[in-house]
Order: C-alpha cells, then sequence, then structure tokens
C-alpha cells in the first residue's frame, strides 16, 4: 500500500471513528456514569483531532483527503453503558489494526505520527474494558 | 532518585551496545539493516525482562502485578528471536541491575525500565526498512504501553 493510500484508509477510519462516538457520547448519561460519559467525550474530540490531523497530511501530498459516509453501520444494538463499552472497544481495536497498517506502509514523519496513534489507540482500549494483548494493531 | 538509579543502570549496565568493543556490537554492524534493528530489540527486551525478573524475585509480592509483564516479553522475545541469526548473542549484561529495596520504588523502577524499552522499540520501528517488521515492532511497543498501564490496576481515563 503506498503511503497516501494508508493515509486515505486511516482517515476513513478516523471518520467512522467520529461518528459512532457522537453516537455513543449521545447515549450516555453524563450524571449516572460520568467516568464512561468523561472517556467517550475525550475519545471523539482525540479522534476529531487525529481526522483533521490526518486531511492535513493528505493535502500536504496534494491529494485530496477522503470524505466521511454519511452515515455508518453501528455494531450492534447501543442501549447499555456495556453496550456503548463494547462498541467503543471495537472502534479502538479497529483503528488500533488501521494505525498498524498505516506504520508498516509509511516512513519518517508519518510513521512516527502512527506509531504514536497506535499506542494511545492500544492503551484508550483499557478504559474500555479492553484487556492487554501480544501484538496489538495487527489483526484486522 | 528512583529514576537516576534506574537510568543509570540501563545504559551503564544493561545496554550491551554502549561499548565498541562488545560482540553484540561487532555481530549487529555487519548484519542487514533489518536483522541489526532485530538483534538490538531483542537484547533491550531481555535486559528489561531480567530486570522485571530481578524485581519479583527481590519482592515476591509484586509477581501478581508484573506476570502479565514477564509474559508479555516472553511472547514478544519468542516472535523477534526468530529474525536473529544463532551466531549472534543477545544475552547482554549477565547481571540483573541492583532492584531497590523500597517495595514502592522497586515498582516505579520496573515501569520506568518499561517506558525506556517502550521508547527504544518506536526508536527502533523508525529504523525498520521492511514494513511489516515496523508495524510489528510498533505492536511490541504498543502491548508494552497497555501491560505497564494494566499493572497500575487503576481505571485509566482517556486522555483528550
Amino acid at each position: 500500500m503506498k503511503p497516501v493510500e494508508a493515509l486515505q484508509a486511516t482517515l476513513a477510519g478516523e471518520h467512522a471513528a467520529v461518528y459512532l462516538y457522537e453516537v455513543l457520547g449521545a447515549r450516555t448519561s453524563r450524571s449516572r456514569t460520568p467516568q464512561l460519559f468523561s472517556d467517550v467525550d475525550a475519545a471523539f474530540r482525540l479522534h476529531r483531532r487525529q481526522r483533521d490531523n490526518l486531511s492535513r497530511r493528505i493535502v500536504d501530498r496534494g491529494a485530496d483527503p477522503v470524505a466521511a459516509e454519511v452515515s455508518y453501520q453501528l455494531p450492534g444494538r447501543i442501549l447499555t453503558p456495556a453496550d456503548v463499552e463494547e462498541a467503543a472497544l471495537l472502534v479502538e481495536r479497529r483503528l488500533a489494526s488501521v494505525y498498524g497498517q498505516l506504520v508498516g506502509s509509511t516512513s519518517g514523519s508519518d510513521r512516527r505520527w502512527g506509531l504514536g496513534a497506535l499506542d494511545s489507540c492500544a492503551v484508550r482500549q483499557l478504559a474500555f474494558r479492553g484487556t492487554p494483548e501480544m501484538f496489538p494493531g495487527t489483526t484486522p | 532518585m528512583t529514576a537516576a538509579l534506574a537510568g543509570t543502570s540501563a545504559c551503564s549496565v544493561n545496554n550491551p551496545f554502549s561499548s565498541a568493543e562488545t560482540p553484540a556490537r561487532e555481530a549487529v554492524r555487519d548484519l542487514a539493516p533489518d536483522v541489526a534493528v532485530a538483534v538490538e530489540a531483542v537484547t533491550a527486551i531481555r535486559a528489561t525482562e531480567r530486570l522485571v525478573e530481578a524485581v519479583v524475585r527481590r519482592h515476591p509480592r509484586l509477581r501478581g502485578r508484573f506476570q502479565g509483564l514477564l509474559d508479555m516479553h516472553a511472547a514478544h522475545l519468542r516472535r523477534l528471536v526468530d529474525a536473529v541469526p544463532e551466531r549472534v548473542d543477545t544475552t547482554g549484561a549477565r547481571q540483573p541491575p541492583p532492584v531497590l529495596e523500597d517495595r514502592d520504588a522497586a515498582h516505579e523502577q520496573v515501569l520506568d525500565g518499561e517506558q525506556r524499552l517502550h521508547d527504544r522499540l518506536a526508536g527502533l520501528a523508525m529504523r525498520a526498512e521492511s514494513g511489516a517488521f515496523a508495524r510489528l515492532l510498533g505492536a511490541v511497543a504498543a502491548s508494552i504501553s497497555q501491560h505497564a498501564v494494566a499493572s497500575s490496576g487503576h481505571h485509566v481515563g482517556v486522555q483528550a
């Protein structure tokens, strides 16, 4: 995969993450589950920044950043705090894999940035009841 | 003080590449670029693994907290060691670094060691010429971050 294709694939993943976290935020109660609300809100803002960063990197290479879809299929029913955590964990696992692909397809500053993003995806999984893995970001 | 002591041990005791005359340095010089990266990665992981083992021996109550780290290092070594030619010595320093007497300080000593290993592996991922190998090293570094955070036993909130 060429570097710009890997950047575009990662951007597509971040578009989906921003959409999903927006949905998860709307289905999380700030008063009843304040820690979960705070984590989902923080993840939403972080992924929005990652999305914007990726768009800039793609524009810097003279390409047009891939646009977001109008909507995305949710990973299942999201009714309870446990559903929210499960969905967030799934997003972070999938994104870790996309960032792993970015690391493997780029060099220099893009690879460095991808390494940092892969790392933070892996750690963020723990906030959503994920457990440590031996090789995060290596499985689709 | 803890960090300073741990830092000293990492540089002078645990780094087999600190002298141009060490066997590991001579071996690495003649290897293909990514094999050299693999050798450095394996040697660094073994050094950190020895530190964790030494801390657990000195403070047995920390075993439960650090068993995940030990299992992780073993899994990483199993995957990476295949990339290292048999003739290369990756054992590094034979002696583990001195373990701090205070249990909390020893706990911090391990986390400092894991952080240094993480940074080292991320640097090696930058050097790797093969994309697949860079991805593997990035995954190993990310796994270290996960396990180190998990070993704290506290909820980890998302940092925006």
